[in-house]
């Protein structure tokens, strides 16, 4: 269950790009992209290595989204004995 | 976008202990978060199937399919064989991208080989419009199926590219030639005579004397009743079965190898390597392979289909198996009051990443003969166990 969380590009060479995606920074690489990156770019990373997909500013923000709402549940489960989060 | 990353994504935590190139013992912890599919309740079904692929990236297409099939039984609804078809194209094809990313870039580079980056791009570019072969101006994980138009033109280019990619990328043999895995006397002979990517690794491991590392007796996840795994599901509140899954005190291996374990390649190999990384990489050619022809067979029987009947949601239980590149993966969901009151997902890699699971059993005791080559060996089982996040490895 690898999760889909949009990084954003911060810098990019080319060939890898800087990517931060809530508040975490990682060196990418680009060499799997069919299409260029441009700083501002919305990247879906594949174990934390390899950018394999652009999405747009819409879909990353719906995304980011989820995400947070994924949080607060994994937070509020925390809270709760019994609950794991692993 | 607020908080931050930490416990969202997870890994897996792989401690090594060894001793003058042994492994003396070996500890996995996962921080993934089990938790996520509660992202998935307190929608109505349509809604969840609709976030589904939207958060769960690396194997978005079995996710959805399982999903769907998960609310379908929950409802009591049928899909066409034309629909299984199309579900079928989505999860193949995606395997297909799966293991040959596995095979021709990330295990290479594990061991300093050079990866097959043209290949893998070629094929994934591929594979994004696949979907769109299918269902061209729609989303194709509507709950009792949507309207087929089906390009056979595309869908035959795409296995032609996909034959064309693993005859020269993967095997480098010549077109209408068998493939080198029938049985060991020509994959021995491939792997000695041919220069493709998987040859130059399995020359090295080989080199090595690596082909057994790793070797253990874990048994293959049977076909289990999907009852018995719905009432483990329903019961899991505290996600203690989906976080370490085990049957009567069994833990079970899913995947390339637990498929093809009867395959006369693999049982050759396994006779003389056990399961270790020479038998577990072979595994994954055997896998591409039939995931191949999976592909094939569902593009051969789909035919166009009109909108199907939208189903109604009524409340029930319902749990799907889907076979996928890293192994079987299961749904389980519980509708009340046309809401999802439930849902659980239980990863392959929750069986293979077990902490008596393959990884763990194959790993204790194993050795190298140069020390220095151990993390390398070590990284390369991972791999060949494929887990499904990234993972870090510590060696001490």
């Amino acid at each position: 269950m690898c999760l889909a969380i949009p990084a954003r590009v911060v810098e990019t060479d080319g060939f890898s790009a800087l990517v931060e995606r809530y508040g975490e920074r990682l060196r990418v690489d680009l060499t799997l992209l069919p299409e260029p990156v441009e700083v501002g770019d919305y990247l879906i990373v594949q174990a934390r290595r390899f950018a394999v997909n652009k999405v747009d500013a819409e879909s990353a923000a719906e995304s980011y989204r989820l995400f947070d709402e994924m949080q607060a549940i994994l937070a509020g489960a925390a809270d709760k004995p019994g609950e794991q989060q692993e | 976008m607020t908080g931050t990353l930490s416990n969202l994504e997870g890994e897996i935590a792989i401690r090594v202990a060894s001793q003058g190139g042994r492994i003396a013992d070996v500890a996995v912890a996962s921080s993934r978060p089990l938790g996520a599919s509660g992202i998935l309740e307190n929608r109505t079904p349509a809604e969840s199937l609709t976030v589904l692929p939207m958060v769960f990236s690396l194997c978005g297409n079995a996710q959805a399919v399982c999903g769907l099939e998960a609310v379908e039984t929950a409802i009591g609804a049928t899909v066409s064989e034309n629909q299984k078809a199309a579900r079928r194209i989505l999860v193949a094809s995606e395997a297909v991208g799966q293991i040959l990313w596995r095979v021709l870039l990330d295990i290479p580079t594990a061991i300093d080989k050079e990866p097959a980056f043209d290949a893998v791009r070629a094929v994934r570019a591929s594979l994004a419009r696949v979907p769109r072969y299918l269902v061209p101006k729609d989303v194709w994980n509507r709950i009792g199926g949507t309207a087929l138009t089906i390009n056979r033109k595309g869908l035959d280019a795409l296995v032609d590219r996909i034959d064309g990619i693993i005859r020269c990328e993967v095997f480098g043999t010549e077109p209408g030639a068998p493939y080198p895995i029938g049985d060991l006397d020509a994959f021995d002979f491939w792997t000695a005579e041919h220069d493709t990517v998987p040859t130059r690794l399995l020359r090295a491991v080989g080199a090595r004397r690596l082909n057994g590392f790793g070797a253990a007796e874990t048994p293959a996840l049977p076909d289990l009743a999907l009852a018995d795994i719905a009432a483990r599901l329903a019961a899991d509140d505290d996600r203690t079965f989906t976080a370490a899954p085990e049957i009567d005190g069994t833990v079970f291996e899913t995947g390339s190898l637990a498929r093809h374990r009867d395959h006369p390649l693999i049982a050759e190999l396994a006779e003389e390597y056990g399961s270790g990384l020479t038998t577990r990489f072979a595994s994954k050619l055997v896998d591409l392979v039939w995931w191949r022809d999976e592909l094939a067979a569902a593009i051969a029987a789909i035919t166009d289909e009109a909108t199907p009947a939208t189903p109604a949601i009524t409340s029930g239980a319902g749990t799907a198996a889907v076979e996928t590149a890293r192994g079987r993966l299961y749904h389980h969901v519980a509708i009340e009051d046309g809401r999802i009151a439930r849902y659980r997902i239980l990863a392959p890699t929750e069986w293979n990443f077990h902490a008596r699971g393959p990884l763990v059993a194959g790993l204790e005791g194993a050795r190298v003969r140069d020390p220095a080559r151990l993390r390398e060996a070590t990284t390369l089982f991972v791999m060949t166990v494929d887990p499904c996040v990234a993972f870090d490895l510590a060696i001490a």
